[in-house]
């Protein structure tokens, strides 16, 4: 068995629920690591879309929490790539943007999400349960 | 990409200026008339010129009686008169029909009327002369005088009318045909009652008034017509002198007064046809200075007739659709010009020529519409159709004037990216401090003392209200460039009044403001309206009254239903809107001076928004307020909401203002 994949087991045994956060912005990855470990997962966090695609692939995360603009690959071309993916095409997905404007709430549900949050309106207790809420 | 970038890249587009090349100018030769002096300085030497002949001719043919005609001479004089009065009558008649001028009237039924006579005096003629009566002398008959009697008078009375016309108010066609009628008939007395002489020398005053008249009248300045019938008038009174000095009906003087009766109805058929062929000439040159003012118009343009088809384009249009007019004459203009929707080519464009003739109004197109071109490209297009009427206000076609917008929408595109940027830029540094901040404020990361604690909570605020500000600025900018796209949903209004309560909870507990909320929830029924809209109007009445109202004070929220309409209100135990500031509370900007002395941080936006939204609804926003003691506010929506398009109804809000 790979290192990757006992750690894995590891994991599924721990019986935290795993979360992946593709968010380029140091600050807020660091909230969320933060925040959401003292609640009890175990935080993954992708700086680009690419390596957040690697990463889904790689952990299969209970849930993604999502940023649009990152380099690399943004967000929607994240969206693409793991619907396209059957494996993963069922993962969790919200939506943490600043962008909020129509046409990006649409064209990220166009390809399925869970959840759309504008990150400056939404306050971090909110969002922490509606993530305890997404995961359960 | 920042913020800082796209600043400079804007700046730097709208410095370029792109200078408009000026192609395909239309050269037309225009019509320049003559000097008008010169034209009076000929006329005048005409009449002179006349005039002078004519007191020769008399001169000479007083002195020479050699030459003398016969009854065959005077038939044949005759026949031609009548021929000629009647054209002259007719044409006359026709010009009346075309240009309702009533002078064409009088003088249209007197040259007839004198053809009438003209004809019974040839056929008079004719008949002396087959039943051969050698005698030189012939007994007078008034049918020898009676047409420059009946043509003196109706050419007087077109001169008198012209007179009241002028002095009092203009003659209906009615009242002319009357005058015309009672002249007919009131002159068969006068021709039969009346010794010749007499008539002869009543005709000659009468031509010489006319002519005097139609001198006065100064219209043979400029008119053909004119011109030619003053002298027509002038050889006439000659014709009545020549008569009266003379008794030989069959000599010189008599034979030349009927040559100038010829003359005289020669000069006026002239003088009508030329008038004639400059009206043709006119129309044909109105087509032409029609087509050259198309044809120079900076912008694309075409012309259809009232079914659609095309008549007219200049060379903008050409190049705008690739099509060259030739190609596209008589084609209905939607296979020439293929307007479309930016963001739905597949939609069917709305037939907006088809209702500009059909309503009898101008239409435009939507905005964000393109025009396919053959080549593939898609251009960024607006047209204004407009129908084209007749003088009898029929639609004859429809004018359609077409703008490249394409310039427009890049700058639109540009302001578009600059403003997700823009708020993505904002937005991202004030979530992550709100975020900290709210760390901060629970324990979990390590608890504060007391004092720093309210500090903390206080940056806290500080920061909401950042936020909020930004997002009113969206907002606004996105009404201004119809983003706002209505996403309507059966939605439970309320439980949207129940989650801006609960966020508001904060604010009121600190300012120990109370809340008392009438809402029967079994009795309102959900309503098909975009939810996040809604939200924000509740939300920001609802802060609105919290914000600012006294320490301890009441907010009421209601809703309920009244004639089918949907009443949200609330009212607040605040400071009120001063008078002075009550009818400008709507609009963008606006702070009242004790608002923005409580809340030094406020936008001015939140109600500009809330109006602009509920009007786009169909809906009405009130109040009703008193400096000190509270203010009430009442947003009314008709329970079906307004059509959907919030950006379009949200422009007409907008534009109102």
């Amino acid at each position: 068995m790979t290192e990757t994949a006992k750690q894995e087991v590891k994991q599924k045994k721990d019986g935290k629920k795993v979360i992946l956060v593709a968010e380029d912005d140091i600050y807020y990855a660091n909230i969320y690591k933060v925040k959401l470990t003292k609640e009890g997962f175990d935080v993954v966090i992708a700086a680009n879309g690419d390596w957040a695609i690697k990463l889904a692939r790689q952990k299969k995360p209970d849930l993604v929490l999502l940023d649009l603009i990152m380099p690399v690959k943004d967000g929607f071309e994240f969206l693409k790539e793991i619907k396209k993916d059957p494996i993963l095409a069922k993962t969790k997905i919200v939506v943490l943007s600043n962008l909020g404007q129509e046409e990006d709430i649409k064209k990220a549900r166009e390809y399925g999400i869970d959840g759309y949050f504008i990150k400056t309106n939404v306050s971090i207790q909110e969002l922490v349960s509606k993530i305890k809420m997404f995961v359960n | 990409m920042n913020l800082r970038s796209v600043i400079i890249f804007m700046q730097v587009k709208m410095l370029k200026k792109k200078e408009s090349p000026f192609k395909n100018h239309y050269k037309f030769p225009i019509p320049r008339p003559k000097p008008v002096q010169a034209i009076i300085k000929l006329r005048l030497a005409q009449y002179i010129l006349v005039s002078l002949s004519l007191l020769f001719g008399y001169l000479y043919l007083q002195a020479n009686s050699v030459w003398s005609g016969n009854l065959e001479t005077h038939t044949l004089l005759e026949l031609t008169a009548s021929i000629l009065s009647f054209f002259v009558g007719s044409f006359s008649l026709i010009k009346f029909y075309t240009r309702q001028n009533n002078k064409y009237l009088y003088i249209g039924l007197g040259f007839l009327y004198a053809a009438l006579i003209n004809f019974y005096h040839t056929y008079i003629t004719y008949s002396v002369s087959t039943v051969n009566i050698t005698s030189i002398f012939f007994e007078e008959n008034f049918s020898q005088h009676a047409s420059g009697f009946i043509l003196s008078i109706f050419a007087v009375a077109s001169i008198v009318s012209w007179f009241y016309e002028k002095k009092f108010k203009p003659v209906t066609k009615r009242e002319a045909f009357t005058v015309c009628i009672i002249l007919i008939f009131s002159s068969v007395f006068f021709i039969l009652a009346i010794p010749v002489k007499t008539i002869n020398i009543l005709t000659s005053f009468l031509f010489l008034a006319a002519f005097l008249g139609y001198l006065y009248k100064r219209l043979w300045h400029f008119k053909y017509f004119e011109h030619w019938f003053i002298l027509s008038l002038l050889v006439g009174f000659v014709v009545q002198i020549m008569y009266l000095s003379t008794d030989n009906t069959l000599g010189a003087m008599f034979m030349g007064a009927h040559v100038l009766k010829v003359v005289v109805y020669t000069f006026s058929l002239i003088g009508l046809l030329i008038s004639m062929n400059i009206a043709f000439k006119e129309v044909e040159t109105a087509k032409e200075t029609m087509e050259a003012i198309v044809q120079s118009i900076g912008n694309p343009v075409f012309i259809t007739d009232a079914s659609e088809k095309i008549t007219l384009m200049n060379s903008q249009a050409e190049q705008f659709s690739e099509i060259s007019f030739k190609d596209a004459k008589e084609r209905p203009y939607f296979e020439i010009f293929r307007f479309s929707f930016e963001n739905n080519l597949k939609k069917t464009y709305p037939p907006f020529v088809k209702r500009a003739i059909e309503k009898e109004r101008v239409e435009e197109t939507e905005h964000h519409t393109v025009l396919f071109a053959p080549s593939g490209e898609i251009k960024a297009v607006a047209a204004t159709a407009a129908p084209i009427f007749d003088k009898m206000k029929n639609i004859i076609g429809c004018i359609v004037v077409m703008k490249d917008m394409s310039k427009q929408r890049e700058l639109e595109k540009i302001k578009d990216n600059f403003l997700s940027v823009a708020a993505h830029q904002l937005r991202t540094p004030l979530g992550a401090i709100r975020w900290n901040l709210e760390m901060m404020l629970t324990d979990e990361h390590g608890a504060l003392p007391a004092p720093a604690k309210k500090i903390v909570s206080e940056l806290h605020e500080i920061t909401i209200r950042f936020i909020n500000i930004v997002n009113d600025l969206l907002n606004v900018s996105r009404i201004d460039q119809l983003k706002v796209f209505d996403q309507p949903a059966v939605t439970d209004v309320v439980l949207v009044l129940d989650e801006c309560i609960a966020e508001l909870k904060a604010d009121m507990a600190r300012k120990q403001v109370s809340l008392l909320v009438d809402a029967k929830k079994e009795e309102i029924p959900k309503i098909l309206i975009d939810k996040t809209r809604l939200k924000e109007i509740i939300n920001n009445l609802l802060s609105n009254a919290v914000k600012y109202n006294k320490r301890g004070g009441t907010v009421t929220a209601r809703v309920f239903i009244h004639n089918k309409h949907f009443h949200f209100e609330v009212s607040d135990t605040g400071i009120g809107i001063p008078k002075e500031a009550q009818e400008k509370i709507f609009e963008k900007f606006f702070r009242a001076v004790n608002a923005a002395q409580i809340i030094t941080d406020g936008s001015g936006l939140g109600l500009f928004v809330v109006k602009s939204y509920v009007e786009g609804w169909g809906g009405t926003v009130s109040f009703k307020s008193l400096e000190g003691k509270g203010s009430k506010f009442v947003v009314k929506l008709p329970l079906k909401v307004k059509k959907h398009d919030l950006g379009n109804n949200l422009l007409t809000a907008l534009n109102k203002n």
